[in-house]
């Protein structure tokens, strides 16, 4: 009987869920355009940007060194100018992001043995950007100084070898387009859960669920099944569209993944309630939802990684489920990431969620009370 | 009725309007939360969450055998603060942390490191990154080329004349010497909750007088599309002005970001960028008519955009083509660098003018084609 009852307060979730176009419209594209806007606009590479130059030298070398600019991949043109103030007029109206100074002496110095030297003025504003450009000419300029130098002295003492494990060539991409699958599935299922009970209030059929034989827990449970079912509907949509449309293949177990998504989904279907529990208007559980996620995103490793944060704020990403879920997303998409090292991760998740699910079941039966 | 009756009974119209507007969002805790809590809780997330400094980057360094040399490379990893070196004498003791994600990467000194360096053979120095952090990654390669660059400079004496075609490369970061990411994050994300109040907050109230059917009632009476439009737009407008006041002070007295600019050309900039705001979430919640739509349309249409496109977290430049020409038509865009430029560089004509002059043509165009989609709804 009990199942019967919970069967249909199920089904009609989904139904509900469903029912209006053009709330299944909302529920769908923005995950999609989420999915493509990431994996063509998110990236911290930079390429195709101007580099400007001023060359107060006349000899050959300071000529050649430009040509290797303008060859390189990284950069769309040269642009030169000539005179300092020339220069800080560019970097100030961001026509240019670096500008490469070279001295009068440069070619005669190369010549003649001694150390030559380059000014890279580059413009702070976009530091992290102007940092990977920084790289690039340095490497551009190695490259010409290693092959000014070939032949005249003896191998190296040392060099270094790098490899690049997981993602050979640092493809920004590869690492970032996987992460969608735990957080598009968080936003859905955050959404759908907190606006589920809120909905019934504003509608005033909440009333009319409590006076049927259903029991609060089962009312909560048949709230959060249908999270869950959409939740992992969506996990396995995305998972599909990563690995078949992007070609991001998935290096570990999808038996794994899902496993992880699955314990995920609960803690947050626990959050989603308790917003869910605690407000009475459609609007303020889009409040709520919002002022949850944007904390959720920010403190998890999404957009930059936890070890970059203050001390004192990495035990509260260890609180929030999607960091540990993203360690496991990371770990089996590129670095076929072992059973028992995802079972560390998804411990803490199962702790989470029993907290999570253990409070809104807690706050609904006071509110219904 | 003369021309100036006309006229007064206009102004006590829209005062009348942001009156009952003002009452409403003061009544409601929900907008009050978005004017104040929301900049607060996403400046400090922003400050303190986001950041692309690694300073503490996890390196296993194996040594298949110590030597003094091996001690002596050692000791020019850890003299660097960005590491946070351990040690072990086989490859596979750091298999399961590089795969789990637990260290940023590995360095490897192979057996014959020192036999190598002794001989006069090029002795090979392996690093090996995890990729899964391109960012990171790279920044371990970067500090890790530093410090061996160090080693060698210590080992080799100054009497050794300094190799022949060696380029000295010095480079000069202007407006942000220290290279903290957060200088340039936080005027981008001021960009990202200006956007998010102004178009979120007016989409969700107007289009809940639609779902109310409350706006058949106001538009029964006298007044006008323009004055209904002004009526919504000053209090929020207000709200959106009140909530950068809370960023700016976070900015200057919480974060230590530097203000070069002045004051005038940052809130003139601002009451621009929230006109479009403002505008912009007025026509959703025309077109939207649900609270639940609205939001995700404004989610859709404003916030993703001045996430992806104002250019103040990823690149634009780098972007596919078709990408880059929509980048042009996004107006976080030309907020972000007016705010980068004003907090970091200073007033900057050539920087700012274009960017209020395209800000202001997107405000008019929105709110011209916001008040021709009302009068059609209603007809």
């Amino acid at each position: 009987m009990a199942w019967t009852r919970l069967w249909a307060l199920i089904v009609k979730e989904l139904l509900a869920s469903f029912r209006d176009p053009r709330a299944r419209v909302a529920l769908i594209l923005p995950p999609l355009v989420q999915l493509f806007l990431f994996a063509y606009a998110a990236t911290l590479e930079v390429s195709n940007v101007p580099i400007g130059v001023l060359n107060e030298d006349w000899g050959l070398a300071s000529q050649q060194l430009i040509s290797r600019f303008e060859r390189a991949s990284a950069f769309s043109e040269i642009r030169s100018y000539s005179s300092l103030k020339e220069v800080k007029d560019a970097v100030d109206r961001q026509e240019v992001m670096v500008v490469a100074h070279i001295g009068q002496d440069f070619s005669r110095k190369l010549a003649s043995g001694e150390p030559a030297s380059i000014q890279l003025l580059l413009d702070g504003r976009r530091s992290n950007s102007a940092q990977l450009i920084n790289g690039y000419v340095g490497a551009i300029v190695r490259q010409f100084s290693d092959d000014y130098r070939l032949g005249s002295t003896a191998n190296p003492t040392s060099e270094i070898v790098d490899r690049t494990w997981y993602n050979p060539n640092r493809e920004y991409r590869m690492a970032m387009v996987p992460s969608l699958v735990g957080t598009l599935a968080m936003a859905t299922v955050l959404m759908l859960v907190s606006m589920s009970v809120a909905r019934e209030r504003e509608l005033g059929t909440f009333e009319q669920l409590l006076v049927s034989p259903l029991q609060p827990l089962e009312i909560v449970i048949g709230k959060a099944a249908p999270g869950l079912l959409i939740g992992l509907g969506q996990g396995a949509l995305t998972t599909l569209i990563v690995t078949q449309i992007f070609g991001i293949a998935l290096a570990g177990s999808a038996l794994l993944l899902f496993a992880g998504l699955t314990v995920f989904l609960l803690a947050v279907i626990g959050v989603g309630l308790f917003i869910s529990s605690l407000v009475s208007t459609q609007q303020q559980a889009m409040m709520g939802t919002m002022v949850y996620m944007m904390p959720a995103m920010m403190l998890s490793g999404f957009s930059s990684p936890v070890q970059n944060m203050p001390t004192w704020l990495q035990p509260v990403a260890q609180m929030n489920p999607l960091t540990h879920f993203l360690v496991i997303i990371r770990g089996l998409f590129l670095r076929d990431m072992p059973f028992w090292l995802v079972l560390q991760r998804i411990w803490p998740m199962a702790a989470i969620a029993t907290v999570t699910l253990t409070a809104a079941t807690w706050l609904f039966r006071r509110r219904v009370q | 009725m003369n021309v100036s009756a006309v006229e007064s009974g206009r102004w006590r119209r829209i005062c009348a309007l942001i009156r009952a507007e003002a009452l409403q969002i003061l009544r409601d805790p929900s907008s009050l939360v978005v004017a104040f809590v929301l900049p607060a809780l996403l400046l400090f997330l922003f400050g303190f969450g986001v950041s692309f400094d690694a300073t503490h980057m996890k390196i296993g360094v194996v040594v298949e055998e110590s030597t003094p040399e091996t001690t002596w490379f050692l000791a020019s990893l850890s003299n660097t603060p960005f590491f946070d070196v351990r040690r072990a004498e086989y490859r596979s003791a750091f298999l399961d942390d590089l795969s789990a994600g637990r260290i940023n990467g590995v360095i490897i000194l192979p057996g014959d490191f020192s036999q190598r360096l002794a001989r006069g053979d090029t002795a090979g120095v392996q690093v090996i990154t995890d990729g899964s952090d391109p960012n990171t990654a790279s920044l371990v390669n970067g500090y890790v080329q530093g410090a061996w660059q160090s080693w060698q400079d210590q080992r080799a004496p100054d009497a050794v004349a300094p190799a022949k075609g060696q380029i000295n490369i010095e480079s000069r970061y202007w407006f942000n010497p220290e290279l903290e990411s957060r200088r340039f994050l936080l005027p981008g994300s001021i960009a990202l909750i200006q956007m998010m109040i102004g178009s979120l907050l007016t989409a969700l109230v107007v289009s809940r007088e639609w779902e109310r059917g409350t706006i058949e009632a106001l538009l029964a009476t006298p007044v006008g599309i323009m004055e209904f439009m002004i009526g919504k737009l000053v209090p929020n407008f207000v709200l959106g002005m009140c909530a950068m006041v809370v960023c700016v002070l976070a900015a200057l007295f919480v974060f230590h970001i530097p203000l070069r600019g002045s004051l005038f050309s940052l809130f003139g900039l601002t009451a621009l960028f929230l006109m479009v705001a403002l505008s912009l979430g007025l026509l959703i919640s025309t077109v939207a008519r649900t609270q639940f739509l609205a939001s995700q349309i404004a989610m859709l249409v404003a916030f993703l955009p001045g996430l992806y496109f104002s250019g103040f977290l990823f690149e634009i430049a780098s972007m596919p083509a078709p990408l880059r020409a929509f980048a042009t038509i996004v107006p976080a865009r030309y907020y972000v660098r007016a705010l980068q430029t004003i907090f970091l560089a200073g007033d900057i004509p050539a920087v700012l003018v274009p960017c209020a002059v395209i800000l202001a043509f997107m405000g008019g165009m929105l709110f011209l084609l916001t008040a021709r989609n009302t009068k059609q709804r209603l007809d």
